[in-house]
């Protein structure tokens, strides 16, 4: 069963159009990534499944019907941009958001001592949000998206900002959420995390939909096509290499895109003779690799490596 | 509902928990009190001190009079009067003027009075001094010296020096307010009524600049910490924005109903005071009608500035920004206080109730006349009408902006982004 249906939604703002004809169909218990670069319209896709702007074309269905005020306490919602009430005790801000997700208090202060051990929290409980560190606050935010125990759950970057050890245990949760039969559509602009959780991936850009499907799908009809190569010497000596396509460098290592129908080993007998080489590796392309060949110029691929 | 009363108790509990609360629960009514004593304590002093001055008769040949009249004491048992008498000539009074001018140039002397030999049939005077002086001070002088001409005018028709005293009484016009139906109440003096009719727009204007400040910038703080993306996942933006009105209104109750507290208690204690008194006798002769009209203006006028507020909230994203609506609506709120003097003569000038009916001046100018005047039920109404049409509109207009700007971060969006807005989807 799709738990969400987007159907041909397009949302214009003063001119510009932030989402155009956008379909796409989510199944339940899977996880699937909306890919995209800043700007491409992922914020605005969320917004209008989270019903607080409306499509201006097309619609939205979310566990089989027409979305609406009552379907949001299933969804569970991680902004791309974090904020509590830092004022607030830790428990207060559970109990609001619980209570606003229509959950009863009693029900609450389970799932509050339930969650905050989860992400490892439980002695902050009468601590004022302020007092908590960054990452802490993270963990926190994180724990107030699942509290109501939500079917659908949206993380807008959910890994960004966090460091290894909470990355870790955050992906951990989302993972066991989708043991749980959760479905999880998160956003993410960094592909390493997208190609090692998700099922499935749309990759979006200028608010048109340019890829969609699970992921092995997605890679294999990019074909076997790419080199993954560490050499001793200089890049400028892979230049003018035949049937090199592009080339990626990533510092340490570097990524050739072949011409299709190139021959791995043609290359790499030309190479030979170029640099020291210490790693020759024939393989599918990179998630990372798609994105970049898809949306955008190669300098703009460094900066979301820098990023990431 | 579940969901609009967890947000209304959230935002009830953020402000009462909040100490200044408590501070200004407590402080206002002393600053108030403060305010309204403070002048009286000085208009005492100044009457404390015997005024001292310099007498000077032309021949009048009063002086024995004035001696007399100005010879009475304060309350302490001081004289009220310090006089210099001085006996001269009008051939000789240049000469005295510049010497006694050159002693109130330097201080040493406050004013001279000159009495001319014909004062009797001029009625005229001179005082000679540096500044104006104290109003009262200056009229009890008049009085005095008025006193003593009218009384030998009298004498002079052969009228029995006992009976003057009674023949010159002043007589006091007591101002009763008549109403419809023969209703009638006391309207007070001048000074309190007039004072009376500010205060109840005080009382409201300080509420409304007072929360609605408050809703404003809370809600910019929401989009600032980014904690309304979370908000409006769960709920509905008119939810919140009604949520934090309602709310926030409630706690203002909670407030004036601490006032009434307090305020009845200080009222029992210092109830003696002729000023307290004047006050209070105005504020009981203020009809049940004008407490009514009171209490749904005061409402109505909170909900529809704490609706702009709201509007105004969601659309600014620094201090800076705040201050700069705030200026102007201060001056609406302000604008029925500088009108205050001529709508207790005209409360009822055509133009006036015009003005009455413009929905952002309706609850101040409404409360204003309606503590000066009976306010036809009629134009009560009209008037109520006019701010709920006001309320549901602006409200209708602030629910749209409010659900696009909560999250547009940045600039202020221009008026016509503004009309736009409304018309999304």
């Amino acid at each position: 069963m799709a738990i969400l249906k987007i159907d041909s939604v397009t949302k214009v703002f003063d001119r510009k159009v932030a989402v155009k004809n956008f379909s796409l169909e989510v199944q339940e218990g899977v996880i699937y990534g909306l890919l995209g670069p800043n700007g491409a319209g992922k914020t605005t896709t969320i917004r209008m499944v989270m019903n607080i702007i409306a499509p201006d074309e097309g619609r939205i269905t979310v566990m089989g019907r027409e979305m609406n005020e009552q379907a949001k306490d299933r969804i569970g919602f991680l902004p791309e941009e974090r904020g509590l009430y830092q004022k607030m005790v830790v428990r207060d801000v559970l109990t609001y958001l619980g209570e606003i997700k229509g959950m009863k208090k009693p029900q609450i202060a389970g799932a509050i001592e339930e969650w905050l051990a989860r992400v490892k929290l439980s002695e902050c409980i009468d601590d004022k949000v302020e007092e908590l560190s960054k990452g802490m606050q993270q963990k926190l935010q994180f724990a107030s998206t699942l509290i109501h125990d939500p079917q659908l759950i949206m993380l807008d970057e959910p890994f960004s900002g966090l460091d290894p050890v909470n990355l870790e245990l955050i992906k951990n949760i989302v993972l066991e959420q989708k043991r749980q039969g959760k479905t999880i559509i998160f956003s993410t602009h960094i592909m390493e995390q997208a190609e090692k959780l998700c099922d499935n991936i749309c990759l979006i850009n200028k608010g048109e939909k340019v890829l969609d499907g699970p992921l092995f799908e997605v890679k294999s009809k990019f074909g076997k096509n790419t080199v993954v190569l560490e050499f001793d010497g200089d890049i400028s000596d892979l230049e003018g290499l035949p049937g090199v396509e592009k080339i990626y460098d990533y510092n340490k290592y570097v990524e050739l895109k072949l011409h299709d129908g190139t021959s791995p080993h043609k290359v790499l007998e030309s190479l030979i003779d170029k640099v020291e080489l210490n790693r020759y590796e024939f393989m599918e392309p990179s998630l990372h690799d798609i994105f970049v060949d898809i949306v955008g110029e190669k300098k703009d691929a460094r900066e979301e490596v820098s990023n990431a | 509902m579940h969901k609009l009363f967890a947000v209304i108790a959230r935002e009830y509990k953020e402000i009462v928990k909040k100490k200044s609360f408590l501070v200004g629960t407590l402080l206002t009514p002393l600053f108030m009190i403060a305010i309204i004593f403070l002048p009286t304590l000085f208009i005492d002093r100044e009457t404390k001190d015997p005024i001292e001055f310099t007498l000077v008769d032309l021949g009048s040949g009063l002086i024995s009079e004035f001696k007399e009249a100005f010879g009475v004491t304060l309350p302490d048992g001081r004289p009220m009067y310090i006089v210099d008498y001085i006996r001269s000539s009008p051939e000789q009074i240049d000469e005295l003027k510049a010497e006694l001018s050159l002693q109130v140039d330097e201080g040493t002397l406050n004013f001279y009075v000159i009495i001319p030999e014909d004062i009797i049939e001029t009625g005229y005077a001179e005082r000679y001094a540096k500044k104006r002086g104290s109003f009262a001070d200056i009229k009890s002088i008049e009085n005095t010296i008025s006193g003593v001409v009218v009384r030998e005018r009298l004498s002079q028709f052969k009228v029995p020096p006992e009976e003057i005293m009674a023949a010159t009484r002043d007589i006091n016009l007591e101002y009763k307010q008549v109403g419809p139906e023969g209703e009638e109440r006391g309207g007070g003096n001048f000074l309190t009524q007039y004072l009376s009719g500010i205060a109840f727009v005080m009382i409201l204007f300080t509420s409304i600049m007072g929360y609605g400040q408050h809703l404003m910038r809370a809600v910019m703080e929401e989009k600032n910490t980014r904690i309304m993306e979370v908000l409006v996942s769960s709920l509905t933006p008119f939810q919140l924005m009604m949520g934090k009105i309602l709310g926030l209104g409630a706690a203002g109750i909670t407030q004036m109903a601490l006032w009434a507290i307090l305020g009845s208690s200080v009222f029992l204690f210092a109830g003696s005071s002729d000023f307290v008194s004047g006050m209070l006798a105005n504020a009981e002769a203020l009809s049940i009608n004008f407490f009514l009209s009171f209490i749904a203006f005061f409402i109505l006028g909170y909900f529809l500035f704490a609706t702009l507020f709201a509007l105004l909230g969601s659309i600014v994203s620094s201090e800076k920004e705040v201050q700069q609506f705030v200026a102007p609506i201060t001056m609406i709120l302000v604008i029925p206080i500088i009108l205050a003097m001529y709508i207790m003569q005209n409360p009822d000038a055509p133009w006036i109730v015009a003005v009455s009916y413009i929905p952002f001046l309706t609850p101040t100018m409404m409360i204003l006349r309606a503590s000066f005047t009976f306010v036809p039920p009629a134009e009560i109404i009209i008037g109520i009408v006019v701010m709920i049409i006001s309320i549901l509109l602006l409200g209708a207009v602030t629910a749209r902006i409010f659900r696009v700007g909560i999250l547009m971060y940045g600039k202020r969006p221009t008026l016509p982004e503004l009309v736009k807005w409304v018309k999304y989807k």
